[in-house]
């Protein structure tokens, strides 16, 4: 056991933190976020440069081959900074499936684009789609809604059946209506009637699971990072906020709130390094569990810290101006995103949960 | 990052297990896996048991004569004690007095007394709260004055768990009521339970069991070499103590077991099963958080305040899931059973101690620290407010 980051990821660390910090203060997000494709052109680039965009994949398809630790120090930087870019469906989401469930040339020529930021790809997780052969490739026939990030997609990648397939935006028969997100982003709900792939555009299923899950430990990275600086806010407003001639903070009342966020904070924070270090876990069914726990856990804590934080900071904190309105509807958002908290306790109850009713002694 | 326990640490574990199911008592099993309250003897046979294998103190380092366990191994080895599930090794003994005798203790108290600490030939009490001193301890009562070769106690001490076992208690009395602060006129006392003038009196808890006394002592004359620390510095000897009691143990494995019995009780019932994962899921990643304050204790000996994090939170959820096994029973568990009714057959879940364990747990979330003092800790030290 060994919780330290080496020096590599802290030095990973520190860049995406001062890029963050530099680039992406709060007064800026509303700018940001007013751009024609709803977040900053500039800043996506600046995070292909820095190869964030290119960290998860493997080195045969030009990536640099990290591991969920190095997604985690990205996803708390992009949960503390609230960013607007499509990482989480473009490169985690999509770029996971892709990498893992395309064939190798068909995988590395769709991520050179998606690592410089050209192509924005998507992918969806819910939908009724129909695959039928038919000559020369196959038709796919259906619907898929809130898919993450559709709205500025070039490519989709889509379940059908027992497989995923990679799907052009401008393919023949393929209808997007995108929309904005209440915390950020955006999405869109597709049609699809006839729409023609070849065989070179099948995803392995397995992938689509692999590429939810890494989109799960992801958002839980994201919330730690959400979490600990509404935190943070929340504890320094506790401190300087003066009524009734003193700091609103020596009132107990105020602190056992306050602890009791920080008990939440940090189940947040392990549920990030559970989730990053389950993308190493080989057994399907471990990682099918853990994941449903870590999300499971993640909508909660944070809808607790969203709500809390608000109401600590007062009238301020109920503003469109103030920072910790905004984390409220991330923290919101991202409880609800791939799989809500009451899903994720059905299919961790439908898995048989961690323990086994058998007496722990007859456990070899 | 990694939280895989070595190879060797994996070894250990199937070693503990292998140990407990070789050597633990079937009837004491059998209690533990009911919830039963074993007897004096069986908790004593196996701590004897844990002290022939060199771990019954494992918390003690080699130079107390402990086995000098790793933060790692120690925290497999309890483990594995609460899935089993086995008795603790007795905390009054292992948790508490000994780590205070072996750092705060003459060469002599540790001679007479660590030893048959770690075996229970002696059972230990604890003397601390009092009627006007429960999370203030250090409003306490009890005095002590000098007399010759002994101090003279005299007051009453409130809620000594299995006290009427006990042959000694660890005691903390005032010695210098003009201090010119209270926690300053405060010592640290052993005291021979068969002395004259002390009085053990039951109280009887909320699930209708034995459990806890209250101790009179009037006029009990204690040999002046039984005072550990300096006259009056007590208060130092008891932060100690409690710091050890808060190193950080969230008793993951004892909430497991009440999932196992809810599985047993309500396996098919899909309503039970969500409300089931509701605290594994919580209590998975209580795990990791256990494991992270593990990683960063390895090699140092002082408390992380975050442990206050761990208490809260692990209370919380073992007080969840003895009640929703008390929900999983279903009326059926309101019948009032004798702990020392017969065994049924062997796969039968006992109901019977299901509704007093349930009403008894919800002292996890006073002993050693209430929630709310817990909480103002996590506030004052974690967030520096107040």
């Amino acid at each position: 056991m060994n919780l330290d980051l080496s020096d590599d990821q802290r030095m990973l660390k520190d860049s995406v933190e001062r890029l963050v910090s530099e680039r992406y203060p709060f007064e800026k997000r509303a700018e940001h976020a007013a751009e024609p494709r709803g977040f900053s052109e500039a800043m996506w680039e600046e995070m292909a440069e820095l190869g964030l965009t290119a960290l998860p994949f493997g080195e045969q398809l030009g990536g640099l081959g990290l591991g969920g630790v190095e997604m985690m120090i990205v996803g708390e930087a992009v949960g503390r900074g609230l960013l607007l870019e499509p990482y989480l469906s473009s490169i985690v989401l999509a770029g996971t499936a892709i990498a893992q469930g395309a064939e190798d040339g068909e995988a590395a020529a769709r991520l050179s684009a998606i690592m410089t930021g050209e192509t924005v790809a998507a992918l969806a997780d819910h939908a009724t789609i129909t695959a039928s052969v038919v000559d020369g490739g196959v038709r796919l026939d259906g619907a898929a809604t809130m898919v993450l990030g559709g709205d500025q997609a070039a490519l989709f990648v889509l379940p059908a059946g027992n497989s995923g397939w990679m799907v052009s935006a401008d393919a023949p028969g393929l209808r997007v209506r995108g929309y904005r997100l209440h915390g950020g982003g955006g999405a869109a709900d597709l049609t699809l009637e006839g729409v023609r792939v070849g065989a070179e555009a099948h995803v392995a299923v397995q992938a689509m699971t692999r590429a939810i899950e890494a989109g799960i430990a992801f958002l839980a990275a994201e919330a730690a990072g959400a979490t600990r600086a509404a935190l943070d806010l929340t504890v320094g407003y506790l401190k300087t906020r003066e009524q009734f001639g003193k700091p609103i903070g020596s009132n107990q009342a105020l602190q056992h709130r306050a602890a009791e966020l920080l008990v939440e904070v940090e189940q947040a924070s392990s549920a990030a390094i559970y989730a990053a270090l389950l993308a190493e876990e080989y057994d399907p069914a471990e990682r099918a569990r853990g994941t449903a726990a870590v999300k499971a856990v993640i909508g909660k804590v944070g809808r607790f810290v969203a709500q809390q934080t608000v109401q600590l900071h007062g009238g301020i904190g109920v503003s469109e101006e103030h920072i910790i309105s905004h984390y409220f509807r991330r923290l919101t958002a991202i409880g609800m995103l791939l799989g809500g908290t009451d899903a994720q306790l059905k299919r961790l109850a439908d898995l048989g949960g961690f323990t086994r009713p058998r007496a722990h002694l007859d456990l070899a | 990052m990694d939280l895989r326990f070595t190879a060797e640490e994996e070894a250990f574990r199937r070693e503990v297990r292998a140990f407990i199911r070789d050597n633990l008592d079937p009837v004491t099993h059998r209690k533990m896996v009911d919830g039963r309250v074993p007897t004096k003897d069986e908790i004593v046979a196996w701590q004897r048991a844990l002290n022939r294998r060199g771990w019954a103190t494992p918390s003690w380092p080699k130079e107390a004569g402990g086995p000098g366990f790793s933060a790692a191994e120690r925290y497999i080895f309890l483990d594995e004690l609460h899935q089993a599930p086995a008795p603790e090794p007795l905390s009054f003994n292992v948790g508490m007095i000994g780590p205070v005798i072996h750092a705060f203790g003459t060469s002599a108290q540790k001679e007479r007394f660590l030893a048959a600490t770690a075996n229970i030939d002696i059972w230990w009490a604890q003397g601390f709260s009092e009627q006007s001193a429960g999370s203030d301890l250090a409003a306490l009562r009890t005095t002590a004055r000098r007399e010759g070769d002994a101090y003279v106690v005299d007051g009453h001490k409130l809620w000594q768990g299995m006290a009427h076992h006990a042959d000694w208690m660890f005691t903390l009395v005032r010695t210098d009521p003009g201090a010119p602060k209270r926690q300053m006129g405060i010592s640290f006392l052993l005291i021979d339970l068969r002395s004259p003038g002390i009085t053990i009196r039951p109280i009887v808890t909320l699930d209708g069991r034995h459990e806890v006394n209250e101790v009179f002592l009037d006029e009990v004359r204690v040999p002046l070499d039984c005072l550990v620390g300096a006259e009056n510095a007590g208060w130092d000897v008891t932060k100690f103590l409690l710091s050890n009691e808060r190193t950080g143990i969230a008793r993951i494995g004892m909430t497991k077991h009440l999932i196992r019995r809810v599985k047993r009780l309500a396996g098919t019932d899909e309503a039970m099963m969500r409300k089931a994962a509701a605290i594994e899921a919580e209590l998975k990643i209580l795990e990791i958080t256990q494991l992270r304050i593990l990683d960063a204790q390895q090699g140092s000996n002082t408390p992380d305040p975050r442990s206050s994090v761990l208490k809260l939170k692990g209370v919380e959820l073992r007080q969840a899931a003895s009640e929703l096994l008390l929900e999983a029973a279903g009326p059926k568990a309101l019948e009032v059973v004798g702990d020392d009714e017969p065994f049924g057959s062997g796969d039968d879940e006992w109901l019977g101690t299901i509704m007093p364990n349930y009403a008894i747990l919800r002292a996890a979330s006073i002993y050693g620290g209430s929630s709310e003092v817990q909480k103002t800790i996590v506030a004052k030290t974690l967030l520096g407010l107040g």
